[in-house]
């Protein structure tokens, strides 16, 4: 309440931003024979066509537009921060790093981003958006002979991934393709397996 | 939003290019010195960039932004102030138009005008108008910016316009 009480009021007794409020109306019985309020309309019109030159004026001024440089330096050290979340092992029989100190391993954000160029090259028009990554520890059931010997060593995925599919289409149909082609995608560029592919529709959007 | 969220730098690259106008426009308003005015945003960025994942409501990204770059930019004042260097006179030179030299003339100088006086007044007024009147929030986000109830927006509001209206009576035509 106290602040309502700092509002300036006219002469009449009438709010400032009662007037404001009543601007784009034509002037009420009160207004048209109130010499406070009437006054008080011209300026506030007086105002509202001064700040509209000046939000034009802004939109032309070179003054007021940030410098490329500055955008540059700020996406520079967002780069230099990357997330780069957890490092994932490209083998599951071996460690991260070997014996000899060679990094055989990829980063949770490296993955999210194959996936998600994925996604957005579909034929779909298909929008990738959260993605998470986890690493699914090996089944011993799951013999070299049942997986294929090369997929025995492959580290194994689960992948969960939030899109936006174009409205108007089968969500089931292109959601299974989308699985399909992440599945493809991460074995073809990583030579990872994504064992469980869940594929959240978040939203919808028409295509432009 | 979700994949700058999710640390994509593209994405986060995109979401500074849509915002940057806007909020440098605010911060220079706010600071008056296109100098302080990039620092701020720079470390707005930053400290947006490494806040991100723990923005929960993404409808709310813009306030939340503002919300950085207006405490920044209190910061810089803050600072100018403790160094008592007097605040730079940066009132905004507007544009040349298209229209005659004497209509571009006066037009000029109530542009100027309004852009003294829009730097006189007090900071908190300053921030409630300029977020709401040219950088286009609503008294609901305006007020999640600046951490202050709707009610106090609305009054602020008011006052700025108060405040401007009469200083703009002698352009009336």
């Amino acid at each position: 309440m106290a602040s309502l009480d700092d509002t300036p009021r006219l002469l009449c007794g009438r709010p400032v931003d009662q007037v404001w409020a009543d601007l784009d109306d034509p002037p009420t019985a009160h207004e048209l024979g109130c010499p406070y309020c009437q006054a008080a309309r011209h300026s506030l019109d007086n105002l509202t066509a001064a700040t509209q030159a000046m939000k034009l004026a802004e939109d032309a001024d070179p003054d007021l537009q940030p410098s490329e440089s500055l955008t540059a330096s700020i996406v520079t050290i967002a780069r230099a921060e990357v997330r780069r979340g957890r490092r994932i092992p490209l083998d599951h029989h071996t460690s991260v790093h070997t014996t000899t100190g060679a990094d055989l391993s990829i980063s949770e954000q490296a993955i999210a981003t194959v996936v998600r160029d994925l996604i957005d090259t579909s034929r779909y028009g298909a929008e990738a958006r959260r993605c998470r990554i986890d690493v699914d520890l090996p089944n011993p059931e799951d013999s070299p002979q049942r997986l294929g010997k090369e997929d025995a060593a492959a580290t194994r995925l689960q992948v969960q991934l939030s899109v936006s599919l174009p409205a108007g289409q089968p969500l089931h149909l292109a959601a299974n393709d989308l699985r399909a082609r992440i599945a493809d995608g991460v074995t073809n560029k990583l030579g990872l397996i994504a064992i469980r592919i869940d594929i959240i529709v978040e939203d919808l959007h028409d295509l432009t | 939003m979700a994949r700058a969220q999710d640390g994509d730098p593209a994405a986060f690259e995109a979401l500074v290019r849509h915002h940057q106008t806007r909020l440098f426009r605010f911060v220079v308003r706010m600071t008056r010195d296109r100098g302080d005015a990039e620092d701020v945003i720079q470390d707005t960025w930053v400290s947006v960039w490494r806040r991100l994942p723990t923005l929960t409501d993404r409808d709310a990204f813009q306030p939340w932004l503002y919300q950085i770059g207006h405490r920044q930019a209190l910061a810089v004042l803050r600072a100018r102030s403790r160094r008592d260097t007097p605040t730079p006179d940066t009132a905004l030179e507007p544009p040349t138009s298209e229209a005659g030299p004497q209509q571009r003339s006066e037009d000029h100088a109530r542009q100027r005008s309004l852009d003294t006086l829009v730097a006189e007044l007090p900071v908190d007024l300053r921030a409630c108008w300029v977020l709401t009147e040219v950088n286009g929030l609503t008294y609901p986000e305006t007020a999640q910016a600046l951490g202050v109830p709707v009610s106090t927006v609305r009054g602020r509001i008011a006052r700025a316009r108060h405040q401007l209206a009469e200083g703009m009576d002698p352009w009336r035509p």
